[in-house]
């Protein structure tokens, strides 16, 4: 416990130490600027073609995707709202926005960076570590405790960020950003011990991508699967989405709880259950890097 | 004497990758090192000094034979409590200062936090660290990183300490500090594994000596029992004939001319007694007639040469 204490604060102070959560602060800033601006000045007339691709039907996708239809009939019905209220609305859609692309995919990238760079399993500079009588699972523990906690500290900088920005820019702070950020930490965690796991065994570069690959796969099987239920398509392919939907993290439920947290929803039935499945990929992946550790030759 | 580390029989082979064969870096190697040794490990590049280093530390563990510190299997953590290590190319957090470092491996050592203080501020002294204690380490000259990792390897006033060529990237001065470190760990007790390529260090501070070729052990001993198994003697003459160097070779058979003198291994000073003579049989005058011991560095070389040519034929 002592080893893991002593290595994680030495992660940590390497973190803070290399400006990494002042960029994170600072692209969470640029970004949320950026998509709040950006969104909160749709033009009616974009809205009301997009709401009326939607009802035509000309892409079947677009009725079945349920963000897409919940998308269309928030902007079928800005579409008929006075200029003061049409405002509101969409500021309050950029928030939406800024808290599902800054916070949510942003999020998601400084954990898997993180769960990347704070890995020196591979780095010469840890024959001298390990040369101490500790055990290698302390020190892969460690390295990984003081990642999440660079983590945790940035998606805190960046919920605040978007809470000051999503104030100073569109007037509609919501405090409830804090919550639903941290209802979305599971993922987070989920993907920097992924990330961590893969940097041990494999080469940093050929980590980062893989699990930004599998980080967007696991979030893009929750629509998929979603989306072949909502159309009915049955068959061998649909199952087998259907299993690994099952078995593997449950990114896309996770994220819309959070979603759901910052409009005032009560948190969805299926939550619970993906952050159990999240707990159990995180101990996994935490004991695969203490085995790959363990075993390797330094 | 209780041992502080041995290998027994370790048989190390490293699998055959995309490009290159598979490797036998050690093969059947067995060592044992006393506590309170300086013990010296030579080898050329690539013998498997290394390699021997990092199974008595647990780096490796895929590996036939076993390996003890104090008595305890290598693999296991414990077996490296009191033990100190500074690896071939010392390498540390950059971001961390100086003092940082040396208080992270003290209570990675066991240390509370100001009994660490208390020896990283001693060690950063002791190895002219002390006006750079607060620098980070990347701000350092190599000769600086070179003496960081041995403050490193002292941390904990260590029982065992592995030193994987201490001197490289020092300068003199640094050199002769780390010799004083040397001897005076031997005083106060301490077990020395040193690898280095520096013979002369070796020579003058290691009680011990062991030369390893292609990850087979060569010879082991005393500096004393490796230098003194031959003495070369230098003969001056006045004029060197074929017919004096022929008479010579009859007592003395690698007799050979080097530059303008006569150069001759022999096993006692008795062996010299005759020579006086043979070169007043020839007409010759002695000039001077002188015995010396086999260096350490010639010992290596010759060792390791003919094992190198046994292999090659």
């Amino acid at each position: 416990m002592r080893t893991m204490a002593l290595i994680a604060a030495d992660t940590f102070t390497a973190c803070r130490r290399g400006a990494v959560l002042w960029v994170v602060l600072g692209l969470a800033a640029v970004g949320v600027t950026a998509v709040m601006v950006t969104v909160a000045n749709v033009p009616r007339s974009l809205m009301a073609a997009a709401a009326g691709l939607v009802e035509s039907g000309e892409i079947p996708e677009l009725s079945i995707d349920p963000d897409a239809a919940r998308r269309g009939e928030k902007a079928d019905a800005a579409v008929g709202l006075d200029d003061e209220t049409y405002a509101l609305v969409m500021q309050d859609t950029a928030r939406d926005a800024t808290f599902r692309y800054v916070i949510g995919t942003g999020g998601m990238l400084l954990a898997i960076l993180m769960g990347v760079f704070v890995n020196e399993t591979r780095s010469a500079r840890i024959q001298t570590v390990i040369a101490r009588p500790i055990r290698r699972s302390h020190v892969a523990l460690g390295q990984l405790a003081g990642g999440l906690g660079v983590v945790i500290l940035g998606l805190a900088m960046m919920s605040l960020c978007h809470y000051a920005m999503t104030a100073a820019v569109g007037r509609v702070s919501c405090p409830r950003c804090f919550l639903a950020a941290a209802a979305i930490l599971p993922n987070l965690l989920v993907a920097a011990a992924m990330a961590y796991a893969l940097a041990t065994a494999t080469h940093v570069l050929v980590a980062t991508g893989v699990a930004v690959l599998l980080s967007t796969s696991f979030t893009t099987l929750g629509s998929v699967t979603e989306y072949l239920s909502r159309a009915g398509v049955d068959g061998v392919i649909a199952r087998a989405v259907g299993a690994a939907h099952a078995v593997l993290p449950r990114f896309l439920e996770v994220r819309r709880a959070g979603e759901d947290l910052l409009f005032g929803e009560s948190l969805p039935g299926g939550y619970g259950v993906a952050i159990a499945v999240d707990v159990v990929y995180l101990v996994l992946f935490v004991a695969i890097s203490c085995r790959v550790f363990g075993r390797r030759e330094v | 004497m209780p041992l502080a580390a041995e290998l027994d029989g370790v048989r190390k082979v490293f699998g055959a990758r995309a490009l290159d064969p598979e490797v036998v870096a050690i093969d059947g190697l067995s060592l044992a090192v006393a506590e309170g040794e300086t013990f010296g490990f030579l080898g050329r590049n690539g013998a498997g000094k290394t390699t021997s280093v990092k199974i008595m530390l647990g780096m490796t563990s895929h590996y036939e034979g076993s390996a003890r510190l104090f008595g305890v299997d290598a693999r296991l953590p414990r077996s490296r409590a009191g033990v100190g290590y500074l690896s071939e190319t010392p390498d540390f957090p950059s971001h961390l200062r100086a003092r940082e470092v040396l208080l992270l491996h003290g209570r990675l050592a066991g240390l509370r936090a100001a009994e660490a203080r208390r020896q990283a501020g001693e060690l950063l002294e002791r190895l002219d660290l002390a006006t750079a204690a607060d620098r980070t380490v990347r701000s350092f000259s190599k000769g600086m990183v070179q003496r960081m990792g041995i403050a490193v390897a002292l941390m904990g006033a260590p029982r065992l300490v592995f030193l994987d060529e201490p001197t490289a990237n020092l300068d003199p001065v640094g050199r002769r500090q780390v010799k004083d470190l040397l001897l005076e760990m031997r005083e106060r007790g301490a077990t020395v594994f040193l690898n280095s390529h520096i013979l002369s260090e070796i020579e003058m501070t290691c009680t011990r000596v062991a030369i390893l070729s292609q990850g087979r052990l060569l010879r082991e001993g005393t500096v004393e029992e490796l230098t003194q198994v031959s003495h070369y003697v230098h003969i001056g003459v006045t004029e060197v004939t074929d017919g004096l160097l022929a008479s010579l070779r009859e007592r003395l058979p690698d007799a050979r001319v080097v530059d303008r003198r006569i150069v001759a291994s022999v096993r006692s000073e008795a062996e010299m007694d005759p020579i006086p003579a043979i070169i007043e049989r020839h007409g010759a005058r002695l000039r001077y007639l002188a015995m010396a011991s086999e260096s350490l560095e010639s010992v290596f070389l010759r060792t390791v040469g003919a094992a190198e040519e046994a292999v090659g034929s």
